[in-house]
């Protein structure tokens, strides 16, 4: 698969798919809103819903799909769910994802019930070596039951843990090299956490190890309270772009750019919106020294630890 | 596992305002329950301190909201000014969350028919738009199968029983007027084995 664009989907989106359907190259979608987890003491734990999945082959026969998920918090403590991978896995063979990413994320936690408790957001990380250990296990094994390399996406933080035993940068850089994943490179939310946590997001960029880099997100936002919210809320801010044409001509192994907006922000935004964003992010891909055409390696990237 | 005791902390603060403001007043006594670091209790400390937790514990809110709203949306309109309290009080012991839509807004919708079993609040045409809500998601997200149109038992059609007059329901679905109680018992037909939900009242 050359560096394309790409989109992760919703329901507003089926229309516009097949009548710009050269507008993607790829389509993102979230695997866990295409089935049911009926927890991990049922006897059949995991059930597609047949409706979106009726969407999803529909797309499948269309467009080269991607898998975004956002169920595994692979950063969690109190659990690490391989069931959930293996589902993952079920559904990168049958729908030939070209990829998998998640977050790099905390979502569970343990209470006195149960060890999957969703925290209701994800909870900032402490980046220390105690969770750097945690991670390059469970990657690894992440890696070799998917076949494939996993990208994981950097988060939005509202409450920074303090004092911690690495920067985020530097922790980044070393879960990059010691576990041979990738990065999920999502720059709206390094300018979320730039727009309310001061971050140098150009510093950021300056320090990060692009060629771990194998997708970039773009999307808009909007503000609450005075505080910038990741909401995706349609047109990216100018400053996304900017840092975009900056990022690409040193990702040496980009696969995608795509493009995020939340479904209520449609109406709004109609198709001239989004075809424009997608311009945007071709119109990047096309800078001086850009990324060269890359193919997913038939023989996968697994951990190196 | 510490990673895991702090994250419940953190996750405990983040679910609940009234525990942040006792946290800020009370110290690292706050923390006692969990077993962590001085590290750990210092980090949270300061955390809590952090105005950036007020934007937390609202987006918490909103996240567990969209799943009860996105299946239950005639129900939370019929809780009115109650539906903040109802929340709170639902994720107060709601200790196993998911953000699947269906579980949530199944144990949400279980809840609420329990607190009016037990008196704690108004059932009448609530408790109708409850079983009405849930049965449509159900047959929804039924599997199709390979049944012929006019099986029956079908698991994506199903007919349920009211106490109230599902019209009113239906314009106040699409006018997010508030529903009102008729008195008329009536029984619907859910059919979702085509491809959109069909809702039809059946004659009795």
């Amino acid at each position: 698969m050359k560096t394309g664009v790409g989109i992760l989907y919703n329901g507003t989106l089926d229309r516009l798919l097949q009548e710009h359907a050269d507008a993607v190259d790829f389509v993102s979608v979230i695997p866990e809103r295409f089935w049911t987890d009926h927890g991990r003491d049922a006897a059949t734990r995991f059930a597609p819903l047949p409706e979106e999945l009726e969407r999803l082959e529909r797309l499948a026969r269309d467009h080269q799909l991607v898998a975004h998920g956002i169920g595994l918090s692979i950063a969690s403590g109190s659990t690490f769910d391989v069931e959930h991978i293996r589902e993952l896995a079920r559904w990168r063979a049958k729908f030939q994802f070209g990829w998998v990413s998640e977050h790099l994320a905390a979502v569970r936690v343990r209470t006195e019930v149960t060890s999957d408790h969703h925290a209701g957001l994800t909870l900032p990380l402490a980046w220390d070596e105690e969770l750097l250990d945690m991670l390059c296990e469970r990657i690894a094994i992440a890696q070799d039951t998917l076949g494939c390399q996993l990208l994981l996406e950097n988060g939005v933080v509202h409450t920074p843990v303090p004092e911690t035993d690495m920067s985020e940068i530097e922790f980044l850089n070393a879960l990059f090299e010691r576990s041979g994943c990738g990065m999920l490179l999502d720059l709206h939310n390094l300018y979320v956490n730039h727009a309310n946590q001061q971050v140098d997001g150009a510093a950021f960029l300056d320090a990060l190890n692009m060629d771990a880099v194998g997708e970039v997100h773009v999307a808009g936002g909007n503000k609450l309270y005075g505080v910038y919210l990741d909401s995706h809320s349609g047109k990216c801010p100018q400053q996304v772009w900017q840092w975009l044409a900056k990022v690409v001509p040193r990702c040496g192994n980009l696969r995608g750019v795509t493009f995020e907006f939340h479904e209520s922000y449609f109406p709004q935004m109609g198709d001239e919106g989004v075809l424009r964003e997608l311009q945007l992010a071709r119109d990047a891909l096309k800078s001086e020294g850009g990324p060269t055409p890359w193919q997913l390696p038939s023989s996968n990237v697994h951990s190196q630890t | 596992m510490a990673i895991a005791e702090f994250q419940r902390a953190l996750a405990d603060l983040i679910a609940s305002p009234q525990r942040c403001l006792e946290a800020r007043k009370a110290g690292r006594v706050a923390f006692a329950e969990y077993a962590l670091t001085e590290r750990e209790i210092t980090r949270l400390e300061r955390m809590v301190m952090d105005a950036g937790m007020s934007i937390n514990c609202t987006l918490y809110r909103v996240n567990r909201l969209t799943p009860v709203y996105s299946v239950l949306p005639l129900t939370c309109r019929m809780l009115g000014d109650s539906i903040a309290h109802e929340l709170d009080a639902f994720w107060a012991v709601s200790r196993d969350a998911t953000l699947q839509y269906r579980w949530e807004a199944w144990r949400f919708g279980t809840w609420l028919l329990e607190r009016i079993s037990r008196g704690d609040i108004p059932g009448g045409s609530l408790e109708d738009v409850i079983h009405f809500e849930l049965a449509c998601f159900e047959v929804r997200t039924a599997p199709r199968g390979d049944f012929p149109e006019d099986a029956w038992p079908h698991p994506r059609k199903r007919i349920l029983r009211l106490h109230h007059d599902i019209s009113t329901w239906l314009a106040g679905e699409t006018t997010s007027q508030p529903v009102t109680r008729s008195g008329t018992p009536s029984a619907v037909l859910l059919d979702a084995s085509g491809t959109d939900l069909q809702v039809s009242l059946i004659a009795e």
